[in-house]
């Protein structure tokens, strides 16, 4: 049979059951060899890494412990060098178990990552390992299969569930050409996909890494127990030698070093916070670190991006004004330029455009004007494409009144000049997210103050904000004027928080105090400069990780304040000789259990009413 | 350079500062950092060790398994 911890303390258990036997029938012979017996069985993988680590010159709490075992043994006290030995070897092995437990959430996300593919090899399929995958191979991804790397479908079509990336779970249908991401799940269907990022390098891959990193980042109250844990256990041991010149007392000596490492003190944050992180990867929500969690807990004020953020951002285009000139020549210019841009903006002047049956054609020394503007040549013809801002007074006259008229109709206007001249104007509307209400609702009953904060006409965000319930508005802002007024709150308010979708916003989510990025898995800037990442375009996450980060800040505090107690306690109590070698060690390794205990309920904490 | 090993489960913190104190003290390590949660140990290496890194990484090697630490993987 193998000596492995559980074996050990199997035949420890008996043992000492064996020897309380022996000694009630008053074989006392019989009950010291059995606590021998039990003693040197337990005491020795300890002991053995105590030596090994002497070499290095560092004391550890398996030197302590086995000093404190040796010592007990040559007093005679065998019951207590038993129980000692023993039940430190059963608190790490409950302790090693149940902290696994703490960590299954995160672990639990490399699940979604298969380990084995099938790619296509001149035209045969061959089964390799995923860590053998290199970019350029061609993967072959069944239904039921989740795809192990960011790339482009070559051939087929499927139905792919992306909820491990963007926490939207109804499939979406993708074709040849589409963009799939490694750990989303082919639903129906069978395609071949040509890997483009693998690895660490795709977006699951940075989002495991996140997390991994994250787990350890420490929460500030932590730096401050570890340095005094640094400090502890020296001061207890030189606390011990002065015990016993003065007293001579070797049991209170012995004991004394028994408690001289604060284990649960030391672990009681770092099992929160992993815990806690655990929980929010499950849920969507990536906080970068136990310090970030911290913050989170005692945040005053949460300012909204408005586009994309509070709003779906799937702009649509409501009213069309045309200035001398043909609607269906204003669409053709007018998208024709836009057809080189990415932005939500183009994409809706596009898609009307198409709605109207407008064949489009290719723009030419396209140019990107600041504030989203666009200039190009289409047909020989100089087009402009923007805020009204961006023209000047001249040209925007004929069309004044007409730019106010859709603005107070809260429709944000872009303009479209046709050689200098303004020759239509977009009225486009934007759609409030429908869980937008809800959410700013319950910051409110949390005690938190919802801000607005836009580039948008006030007239626009007004209208957003009466439907969210923000009344709290600051429209027109420029980018940088973002990053002055967050401030402004800052001081007025307390801690405050930027949420925006990371694409619009970048300056302000990495001034902010704090920076919130929302459905932006596949947006790699704002995942690095934001300190919390929502997947998903799910809104009402967003309380949800305000509470949740309550949740864990409250239960390290907790594990903290009774990790103390108990050091402090059994202080007092061996001092006072209340507390002798075995009790020592029993309380010690309970309060590293029960704090472990504590942090897992994090794990299954879950919104009430969501 | 650094490099980076996964470890067994680690199961208490005073263990973090056995790994710090033991590797600090092996030839060619400049600095070391244990992540608890992750059970990991980042070892930063001293510009000489990098030309003999292969015998450096042994020795850390051997040092984690000999303080109790046996490595998983090499990351």
């Amino acid at each position: 049979m193998k000596l492995d911890v559980k074996n050990r303390l199997i035949i420890g258990t008996s043992l000492i059951i064996a020897g309380w036997i022996g000694n009630s029938i008053g074989q006392s012979l019989f009950f010291h060899s059995m606590m021998i017996l039990a003693t040197s069985l337990t005491i020795f993988p300890i002991a053995k890494t105590a030596i090994s680590s002497l070499r290095y010159k560092v004391i550890g709490i398996d030197t302590l412990v086995s000093i404190a075992v040796i010592g007990a043994l040559l007093i005679g006290e065998t019951w207590e060098a038993a129980a000692v030995s023993y039940l430190y070897t059963l608190g790490h092995y409950l302790e090693n178990r149940t902290l696994k437990k703490t960590r299954t959430a995160i672990a639990s996300l490399l699940d979604n990552v298969p380990k084995q593919v099938t790619i296509i090899e001149e035209g045969t399929q061959k089964d390799i390992l995923a860590d053998q995958l290199k970019i350029g191979d061609v993967l072959l991804v069944r239904s039921g299969e989740r795809i192990a790397v960011d790339g482009k479908i070559i051939e087929g079509s499927a139905m792919i569930n992306e909820s491990s990336i963007t926490g939207e779970s109804v499939p979406l249908v993708k074709n040849v050409s589409d963009s799939v991401y490694s750990s989303t799940l082919v639903d129906t269907g069978v395609i071949f996909v040509e890997a483009q990022h693998i690895g660490e390098d795709s977006t699951y891959g940075r989002i495991i890494a996140l997390v991994e990193e994250a787990q350890d980042k420490k929460a500030k109250i932590q730096r401050s127990l570890e340095q005094f844990a640094q400090y502890y256990t020296p001061s207890v041991i030189l606390l011990t030698i002065v015990v016993y010149i003065v007293t001579r007392d070797i049991r209170l000596a012995l004991t004394l070093l028994v408690i001289s490492c604060p284990g649960a003190l030391v672990i009681s944050a770092p099992v929160s916070i992993v815990a806690g992180i655990g929980n929010g990867a499950k849920n969507g929500i990536l906080f970068k670190g136990g310090d970030v969690m911290e913050k989170l807990s005692e945040v005053k004020v949460v300012a909204f991006d408005k586009t994309g953020t509070l709003t779906s951002g799937d702009l649509v285009i409501k009213q069309v004004i045309t200035n001398y000139i043909e609607k269906s020549e204003l669409l053709f210019l007018a998208a024709s330029l836009e057809n080189s841009s990415e932005h939500p903006l183009a994409k809706a002047v596009i898609r009307y455009a198409q709605q109207h049956d407008i064949s489009l054609t290719l723009a030419k020394q396209v140019e990107i004007l600041p504030g989203f503007g666009l200039k190009g040549t289409v047909n020989d013809h100089t087009i402009v494409i923007g805020s009204p801002r961006l023209f000047d007074d001249e040209q925007r006259k004929s069309v004044n009144d007409k730019i106010s008229e859709l603005e107070s109709d809260g429709l944000t206007v872009i303009a479209v000049s046709i050689d200098q001249h303004i020759r239509g104007l977009f009225g486009i509307a934007d759609q409030i997210r429908p869980s937008a209400k809800n959410v700013v609702n319950k910051l409110k009953k949390m005690g938190i103050l919802p801000v607005m904060l836009t580039g948008d006409h006030p007239l626009v965000a007004k209208a957003i904000g009466m439907q969210s319930g923000i009344e709290n508005i600051k429209a027109n802002c420029l980018p940088e004027d973002k990053v002055t007024y967050l401030k402004e709150l800052k001081a007025q308010y307390g801690l405050t928080v930027m949420v925006g979708d990371g694409i619009n916003d970048a300056p302000a989510l990495a001034n902010a105090d704090f920076g919130i990025a929302m459905g932006s898995y596949t947006n790699h800037t704002a995942m690095e400069s934001a300190d919390v990442i929502l997947s998903s375009s799910k809104l009402d996450k967003l309380p949800y990780a305000i509470e949740l980060s309550k949740a864990t800040t409250k239960n390290m505090k907790t594990n903290i304040v009774f990790a103390l107690i108990v050091a402090l306690s059994l202080m007092v109590g061996v001092l006072t000789k209340h507390v002798f070698l075995s009790v020592g060690m029993l309380i010690h390794e309970l309060s590293v259990l029960i704090v472990i205990i504590n942090a897992i309920r994090l794990l299954k904490f879950k919104n009430k009413d969501a | 350079m650094t490099t980076k090993y996964q470890l067994e489960t680690l199961t208490c913190p005073s263990c973090a500062m056995k790994i710090k104190a033991a590797l600090g003290k092996v030839a060619g390590v400049e600095s070391v950092e244990v992540l608890f949660n992750a059970s990991k140990v980042v070892v930063n290496w001293k510009k000489e060790a990098e030309t003999v890194i292969g015998m450096a990484e042994q020795s850390v090697e051997e040092t984690l398994a000999r303080i109790g630490f046996p490595i998983v993987s090499k990351l």
